[in-house]
Parts: structure tokens; sequence; C-alpha cells
């Protein structure tokens, strides 16, 4: 009978592992390789599909943009038609970098800040258009806002990577009638603001509505007292570190914020209350004021506002001896939209193009929202409130950007998650902010 | 049938299409994750050689202290109560059910069917305080006690998740260890009886140590199954209030998929790995030594 030759029992197992190993790290070491930074021009007639990847979140942006295309854009449509894809807010980032791994980004797609920046992930392997030296090219430079244009600049390190489908300042919106019910005027400094607050709660009123699970609209707070007391460079001078979020003088800031909380100024049950919850809580009448941007115009000018006229809009009240003033509005282009450089061509030229000559005006228009887009068409027939934050906008010099915009996405997600934390005691101010300059200083 | 079975190549022929499924699925993304655990980066922009800096990390990082107290803390937690109250239900449904004993095991089962993101997001509501009170509070409210915000604190919070965890799991340990006393011969429990054995001291001393096996069995699958929360905690809260009830395999995929570190993130999922291998051991080592006693 042959002898059979068989593997030493205890080597067996050693060896297949080694074998899966090494098969892994060839594996593992395979990787896609960098690129070259973001440019403006165009190459070739570039893609075909005007394929864009959006939040589900996001429902304003996509239905516009196919408006366009049935309608002023139908041209630039026709050469180049729209396919919509959307992913939950949540997993965009996952989805974006996959993509991104397998080199299939699509023409435009939502990214978070820090990709897009030069030196950026997005940047570094050649996905980024810049949008400002684009419209250059095409001579309609223009139409997009001055104040637009240096938001995203000073957002984005002097770079214009994103579409500003929207722009929107940041300020106190307040229930008209429940400020005269209590004979309450509309403050102007930050002590003023207090004491309304301390007279609404006294009769039973909630004063301010913000949500814990989506938590930066509680850490946006933060961010405008930053502004108010230290001035427009607040949160430039902890990019540059020259400063730090646990110098006393940020640390009072999450104090002022904590102790809201504490005074019970905000709704109880803060810490689960949802984005949806507490809009409407404020919608509905049932609290007094709310600081948010003005993307809730869409929401004021929709069903879910009980109010009617009786929303109003003020500017964040002045910190008396701050180096801040009451005009400096926090503004936001809205969420990045980047153009993918490597699928931009002439297809991609007329699309932009068009957008940036009718977006302003569509926009408003149908939905009553603002871009950062020039309004060439005048709307006539505008919401009482939608008129007066135009004007406002209109006549803004300087914008301050907000509190989490040099964050990267571990302190953005710290800021948010643990500012319920905050407002409710179970975190100190002081450990909110270590928390926060840890995350910044280990680059996250 | 036993020419079959002892020849080698048959066995390997009939063992091949699985092991290479077992292989591909299992096998070959752990050690790619082991080899992620020394590099940095995301699959966009490649990874960069960083040998140990990863697992360094991971003595320094308070969140990961944090994290892995809690899943300690929620997992033994957790298994204890299961382990009771399976062990409770396993012998109600052997000394006190007769008739409807089918149909109560059912229902008792059933939550084990349901999805967890369904359970949680039941219980989100049941415990909520706003924007309107859930019925958990009104119960309270009924009784005079101020409504609780379960979710605004750590302690709050775990309750909450104890609760519900177990109410999804209860059901399925409360089979598993039925199977287990089924299995003891009503002989003995007959003869000990007529020794005058009964109630408590029937269970404590003839039940329990001849259900050892199942129960040893029960506990290495429930601690794995436990040390590895994550989406019953995803739906409820989100780990929250901050990362006070943030399991590790959550930390882990925030890391990895939210933070963009995979490598440090492949680094957390080892010491997973690690933490599940030395639950499983020590379980193993008592349960060795006891079988040796006891006999």
């Amino acid at each position: 009978m042959k002898r059979q030759f068989r593997w030493p029992r205890r080597v067996f197992p050693y060896a297949a592992a080694a074998g899966i190993g090494a098969c892994a790290l060839v594996l593992g070491a395979c990787s896609s390789s960098g690129g070259s930074g973001s440019s403006g021009s165009a190459s070739g007639s570039g893609s075909s599909t005007f394929s864009i990847l959006f939040t589900t979140e996001d429902t304003q942006t996509p239905a516009e943009l196919n408006k366009l295309a049935a309608g002023s854009c139908k041209t630039a449509a026709s050469a180049m038609p729209i396919s919509l894809q959307s992913t939950p807010d949540a997993n965009l980032q996952q989805k974006v970098q996959l993509l991104a791994g397998q080199n299939d980004l699509p023409f435009m797609y939502a990214a978070d800040n820090t990709t897009i920046i030069p030196g950026g992930t997005y940047y570094k392997t050649g996905n980024v258009l810049d949008i400002g030296k684009a419209l250059d090219k095409l001579g309609v430079s223009d139409d997009m806002t001055a104040v637009a244009k240096s938001t995203i600049q000073q957002t984005f390190d002097g770079t214009v990577p994103s579409v500003p489908f929207q722009f929107n300042i940041e300020g106190l919106f307040y229930n008209k009638k429940i400020f005269a019910e209590h004979g309450i005027t509309v403050p102007t400094t930050y002590d003023e603001l207090l004491a309304d607050a301390a007279k609404l709660k006294a009769a039973g009123v909630t004063p301010f509505s913000a949500s814990g699970s989506t938590g930066w609209t509680i850490s946006r707070w933060i961010g405008i007292l930053l502004y108010r007391e230290l001035g427009p460079n607040a949160m430039q001078a902890i990019k540059n570190g020259t400063a730090k979020l646990t110098d006393p003088a940020y640390v009072k800031a999450a104090q002022q914020v904590a102790d809201l909380g504490k005074d019970g100024y905000f709704s109880s049950g803060i810490t689960s209350l949802s984005y949806d919850a507490a809009t409407t809580q404020f919608l509905t009448g049932k609290s007094a004021m709310m600081y948010m941007g003005t993307w809730l115009l869409a929401s004021v000018n929709s069903s879910q506002n009980t109010q009617g006229n009786n929303i109003g809009f003020m500017p964040f009240p002045a910190v008396t001896g701050g180096k801040g003033s009451i005009d400096q509005y926090p503004a936001n282009a809205g969420s990045p939209n980047v153009i993918n450089a490597k699928l931009y061509g002439s297809n991609g030229q007329a699309w932009l193009k068009c957008i940036a000559q009718n977006y302003g005006s569509a926009s408003l228009a149908d939905q009553g929202t603002f871009s950062g887009f020039k309004v060439n068409t005048p709307v006539k027939n505008l919401p009482p409130l939608t008129g007066d934050v135009q004007n406002i906008i209109n006549n803004t010099s300087q914008s301050v950007l907000w509190f989490e915009a040099y964050f990267g996405q571990k302190a953005n997600a710290d800021a948010s998650n643990d500012a319920a934390p905050l407002v409710t005691g179970q975190m100190s101010a002081q450990q909110y902010m270590s928390t926060l300059q840890a995350d910044l200083a280990s680059g996250n | 049938m036993g020419h079959i079975l002892s020849n080698r190549r048959a066995i390997v022929l009939f063992l091949a299409p699985a092991l290479v499924v077992y292989v591909g699925v299992i096998v070959v993304p752990s050690a790619w994750s082991l080899v992620y655990s020394f590099f940095k980066g995301t699959p966009a922009l490649g990874f960069q050689y960083v040998g140990f800096a990863n697992f360094a990390k991971l003595w320094t990082d308070p969140t990961v202290r944090q994290t892995l107290l809690f899943t300690v803390k929620y997992a033994v937690v957790l298994l204890i109560c299961q382990i009771v109250f399976g062990y409770l239900l396993a012998l109600f449904y052997l000394f006190f059910l007769r008739r409807l004993s089918t149909l109560i095991r059912t229902l008792v089962f059933f939550p084990v069917v349901l999805p967890p993101v369904a359970v949680a997001l039941l219980f989100n509501k049941l415990f909520a305080v706003a924007p309107q009170i859930g019925p958990v509070n009104s119960v309270l409210q009924l009784l005079g006690i101020t409504p609780v915000d379960w979710f605004a604190t750590g302690t709050g919070a775990f309750a909450v998740i104890i609760v519900m965890d177990l109410w999804r799991s209860a059901g399925f340990y409360a089979v598993l260890l039925y199977a287990g006393l089924v299995d003891i011969s009503s002989d003995v429990i007959e003869s000990a009886r007529i020794d005058g054995a009964s109630g408590v001291r029937l269970v404590r001393h003839i039940i329990l140590p001849l259900s050892k096996p199942i129960v040893i069995a029960s506990v290495i699958f429930g601690l794995n199954a436990d040390l590895k929360v994550f989406d019953s905690i995803l739906a409820l809260n989100n780990g929250g209030p901050g990362t006070a009830t943030t399991p590790l395999n959550l930390y882990m995929f925030q890391t990895s998929f939210l933070y963009s570190d995979y490598g440090y993130g492949s680094a957390i999922a080892m010491l997973i790995t690690v933490l599940c291998l030395v639950g499983t051991v020590l379980v193993f080592r008592s349960s060795r030594q006891r079988v040796g006693e006891a006999v």
C-alpha cells in the first residue's frame, strides 16, 4: 500500500494561516493612487450625464434642478440629462468614499467640508472643480453674489469648491404673537435676551426650541456667542492655533449655553428631541424663539407653520462689551455640492452657466429660499418674512462662519453629540471644550 | 457509507464548497482587517503604513476606555439577566405549563423574531418624554412621579437598553434552556421527589447540576452576542448621551466610516475580537473545573 504524504498535524494550521495572511497583505497593499488638485478648465465634452449624488434629506435642490431641466435649461439638459441618486445623510460619507475609491464619483456629489479644501481627500484626487474659476472662464462670475463667494472662500481656504445652491444666514426666529402677549420687545443685547427668556419661563412658555439629537442646533449658540464676544476672527484663531477652545474666553461661551439649559430655557426632554419635532414645536407656537438658519423659511412658508405671519426674524443680539457687532450674521452657502473636475467638459459648462444665470430667481420664486446666485429675474409677491430676510442679505457686508466650520469629522460629530449632555448638565463646559480641542489637535 | 467517509478525497470534496465560502466571507476579511490595523487611511486616498501606532492609540484613547467599560458592563449585566430570566422561564415551562405550553412558549419567543431596529424604535417611543409623553412616563405621572427623561443620562439610557434587549432575547434563552431541562430524565426527578426533594431544593440540588452543560453553552453564546451589540443601541439612541452608552462595536463603526480612519477602526475591531476570545476562554476554563468537581 502506498504511503500517503501528510502534513504534520501541527504545521498545517500555521501554513494555512501564513498563506491567507500573505494573500491579505497583497490585497491590502492595493490602493488607488493620488491625483492633482482642482482647476477651472474643462476637458473635452466631459460626462454626458448630469449624475448627482444628494442626501435624501435635501429635497429642495434636486426638485429645483429638475424644474430647470424642464424649463430654462432645456438645451443643456438635452445634451446632459439629469440622473439623481440619493443617500441618507448618515451614510453619505461612506457612499462617497466608496465611489471615490472606485474612481466612480458622479458629476456632482455632496461631500464633507474638510475633504474638498486644498489638501483634502477629494481635492488631492482631482475630483474638485473650482467653481469660482469656472464661472470666470464662462464670463458669468457676477452671477454669484459677493457675500456668498466671500463666505465660501472663508470656509474653504480661499477656494470655491462648492456650488452655492443655498445661501443662508443665521439668527433668532421668534413668535411675534407670544412676544406681544408677554410684553416683550425685540432684544438688542444678550442680557435683554436672558431677561426675556426668564419672563417667558415664569409665564410657562418654553423660551427656546432646539434639538438634542441634531446637536448643532445647540452648538451654534456657542459659535454665535463667541463671535459676539471675541469678534469675527474667533474661530479663525482656533484654526490658526493662536487660541485654544480650552482658553477661558472660549469655555465661557460653552458655560453660557450650559447655563441656558440649567435655567430651563430649552424644552424638557431635549436629548432625544428630533430636528423635525423641535421646528414643529416652534412653528406651532409652543415655544417663543429658535436659533436657526434661513433655510427654515421653506418650513415657515409651508403648512407646517400654523402661526402664519407671526413668525419674525431678528439678528442674534450683541454682547455688551464684546468685540463683535449685531450686524455680523453667521452665513453659510449650504452643505457642499461639488462638481467632479474629471467629468467637467463642454456639457457641464452649459449646465453650470445655465444654473448660474437662472437658479437664483428659480429657487426664490418656487420655494422662497435663497441661493448664492443673483436673482436676475425679480420675484414678485414674496412672503413678507422672505422679503425681509432678502433685504438683510442684500445689505450684509460682513458675514462670519459658524462654530463647526473648520472642524474635522470627529470634532464635528462630537460637537453635535455632546451638545445635549452639555445643556442637561451631564457634561461640563470644560469637558465639552477639552474633547473638541483634543479632536482638533489630533487632526480629526 | 463508511467507505466513502473514510476516503480523504471524498471528505475534501464534500467540505470544499462550504469551506470556500467560509474562508472567503469570514477568514479573508478578518485577516484583511488585521492588515488594515497597521495602516492609516481610506480607500479613496490609499493607506500609509504606521506600524503599531493604532494599537498604541488604543491604550491612550479615553473613549476606548469608556466604551470598553460600557461594553463589558452591558454584557455582564444583560447576560446575567438573560440566563436568570431564561432559566426561570424554562422551569416555569417544565413544571407549571400544561395545556397552553406551546402557545405560551411561542408568544414569549415572538420578540426574538422582531427586527432589532423596530424594537429599538418602539422602546424609544415607549420611554419618550418629548414631544409627547410616552406610555411609561404616563404611568409614572399617574402614580404621582414627575416624568423622567430616560435618555438624558447614561444610567437612564442603560436601564432602557437592558430592558429592551432582555425583552427581545429572554424568549430565546428560555427555549434553549428548556431544551436542556427536558433532556433530564424524568426518572431522576421522580426518584428525587420520592426522596423528599421538592421546589427550591429540587432545582438547586438536582436540576441545576444536571443542566450545567446547556447553561454553559448559553453563557458562551450569550457573552459573544452581547459583547458585539450594535444595531439595537444605534437605533435606540445612537449611543448617547454623548458616548455614555456607546459600545465598542458602534465606536469602531463611527471611527471607520464617519471619521474616515479605517486603520484605527480595524485596531478597535481587533480589540473586540480579543475581548470575545478572553471571555470565551474564561467561561470554558471555569466550566471545565466545575465538571471535574461535580463528578
